[in-house]
């Protein structure tokens, strides 16, 4: 147990229901059922009672898998708002350079041409990136798209650009940048950008995050829209966690890059623990573990291909459409279960990810600010990260 | 609690036309439903509160189908943070105090002895965004699953999973720079920066 797992355990006790409020519930909610009893079933209530009835569980959420993957076009409402932002987070990357900056050049050429403009604080300058997965016919294998991935890290690798140097094999920077922008179903308009910098010396030392405004009718189910903005964070010690344990980029850097020796460790992951406690397959986990890694830590191109090399053991993975975004990038599709992963397998870059929740969740219940449930709410919730940067820079945060 | 043979999911999948079964999901269900709302509320709150997320639920239960699991707790409790919002939004706030619309703070320090602790947690929780705060409390305090979590707040596993992962992360962090001890008036200074931020 950390001293997190600690606190939250030690503040879980609670005294029970008593037996007077059990029953004083009871009667308030079958006096509801009374009420609903005797209005008449609306026929599209019918409809679903039907189609439900029948069709539960698995088959669904696999529908909702589908729908996620197979979708023809997907792209974000919001266009970009200004043609110097979309590539302003990547303008930072061109003057320090991430390991997958040399295979771009389409978005370095659009970056150079940022004007470098303060930031004002609170604010961020980060458009929403645009992007769209078309439905190609393929005949790759999920395993195969992995393998080219762990390729083309290997390629990224033995180009590496001047600026950050690899030193035994590890990016040699002072921080490693993230930016990613996120949007969900149930949030229409919402976009979430953030940008991190976690230091070498194993802090975030600046963060910067921001929400677009939303609807007030929406309030209530997306949060309040406001920007959270730019502040500087002189946190305690940060940096991957594996097994509820943070690592030094220094502890991380020295994990084993042998595939059979780094999934054990892997494996420790608390999380993965409580989900075999559940009979859940810890084995689904690696697929986001993947994710985790290559998209919020300082992960070393020789940890890059190991990653790949165990996700290609990973069964039931499937391989989707093209993607691509308005920042010039490609990548494909893989998906599991409702979740899928776009990888630019010519340098082992994760792109975007996306989530379908299964149709019918909570997310279509939500109550508004009124009281009343949410009746325009999508049905199901799907979630899209769009990873616009990760990687090792030697710039000094812009917050 | 019920001697009904019947599967969540197939009492779920009976609702729209046989609303009587939520009494059976209420005599299953209404101890871990208060539960979850008194560790957020109070139990004096939940108490008044506890009807509502099953009444709730009843008008909701056609669009709906369980986890996988079998268990309704998930989609309870998800219906269960709509109905504790509400409530939080529509009490009178006190005079200098700032708001949380997802927690009544005094029910959560009523449960630790020592002040140190309760500054603590109130250190870990808000530096969450209030998602990933629920996120890691359905895990934490509820014992769901992540699987489950992710149904409770409609999301991906593999969202949930990921920014869990990424809470607990940063809560960590924050603990680990406040040091065993956790001054109160660092605590009120961070907890009234975030929130009105």
């Amino acid at each position: 147990m950390n001293p997190l797992d600690d606190l939250i355990s030690s503040s879980s006790g609670v005294p029970g229901v008593t037996p007077d409020g059990l029953g004083r519930g009871r009667t308030a909610l079958d006096g509801a059922i009374a009420t609903r009893g005797r209005q008449e079933l609306p026929t599209r209530q019918k409809a679903a009672a039907h189609w439900f009835g029948g069709l539960r569980g698995k088959a669904i959420i696999s529908v909702a898998g589908v729908a996620a993957v197979a979708a023809a076009v997907t792209v974000i409402a919001l266009p970009p708002t200004s043609a110097h932002t979309a590539g302003r987070p990547l303008a930072d990357s061109s003057a320090k350079p991430t390991v997958k900056a040399p295979a771009k050049p389409t978005v370095k050429a659009s970056a150079a041409k940022a004007p470098a403009k303060p930031k004002p604080v609170g604010q961020t300058s980060i458009s929403p990136v645009t992007y769209s997965i078309t439905a190609t016919k393929t005949d790759v294998t999920a395993a195969y798209v992995f393998a080219q991935a762990a390729k083309g890290t290997q390629a990224a690798q033995e180009t590496p650009d001047g600026n950050v140097p690899l030193v035994n094999g590890w990016p040699n920077a002072t921080y490693w940048y993230t930016v990613e922008q996120g949007t969900s179903s149930t949030c229409p308009g919402l976009v979430d950008t953030s940008e991190s910098w976690l230091a070498k010396s194993g802090a975030v030392v600046a963060e910067n995050e921001s929400n677009r405004p939303i609807k007030a009718s929406n309030i209530s189910q997306c949060g309040s829209g406001i920007t959270l903005g730019a502040y500087p964070v002189s946190g305690g010690p940060s940096g991957p966690m594996i097994g509820g344990q943070i690592y030094t980029w220094a502890q991380f850097a020295a994990l084993p890059t042998d595939p059979a020796k780094l999934w054990p460790i892997l494996q420790a992951d608390e999380s993965v623990g409580v989900a075999a406690q559940k009979g859940e397959p810890e084995q689904d986990f690696l697929f986001q573990t993947i994710n985790i890694l290559l998209t919020s830590d300082p992960v070393s191109p020789a940890m890059r291909m190991a990653l790949f090399e165990l996700a290609e053991k990973i069964p039931g993975v499937t391989v989707g459409g093209t993607y691509t975004d308005s920042l010039g990038r490609t990548g494909i599709a893989v998906s599991q279960g409702s979740d899928t992963l776009v990888i630019d397998t010519s340098n082992g870059q994760v792109l975007a990810a996306f989530g379908a929740a299964p149709p019918l969740s909570p997310g279509c219940v939500r109550v508004s600010m009124s009281g009343t449930p949410g009746a325009t709410c999508a049905v199901g919730g799907a979630s899209t990260t769009v990873y616009i940067s990760a990687g090792p820079v030697n710039s000094e945060p812009h917050v | 609690m019920t001697g009904d043979p019947r599967s969540d999911g197939e009492l779920i999948a009976g609702l729209p036309r046989q609303p009587e079964l939520m009494g059976v999901l209420y005599e299953r269900h209404a101890p871990a439903v208060f539960r979850y709302l008194a560790r957020r509320a109070g139990p004096p709150a939940a108490e008044d509160l506890l009807s509502e997320v099953f009444i709730a639920a009843l008008s909701a239960s056609s669009r709906v189908v369980a986890h996988d699991s079998g268990s309704a707790l998930p989609w309870l409790y998800g219906i269960g943070l709509n109905v504790l919002r509400r409530h939080f939004r529509q009490q009178e706030p006190a005079p200098g105090v700032t708001r949380d619309f997802g927690m009544d703070w005094d029910a959560v320090d009523d449960r630790l002895d020592a002040w140190a602790e309760r500054g603590r947690l109130r250190v870990a929780l808000t530096v969450l965004a209030d998602s990933d705060r629920e996120l890691l409390l359905l895990v934490g305090w509820e014992g769901l699953s992540q699987a489950e979590a992710a149904t409770a707040l409609g999301i991906s596993q593999g969202a949930a999973r990921v920014r869990l992962h990424r809470a607990r992360k940063r809560a960590l962090s924050a603990l680990e720079k406040l040091g065993p001890g956790g001054p109160d008036t660092h605590v009120t200074t961070l907890y009234t920066k975030e929130q009105a931020s």
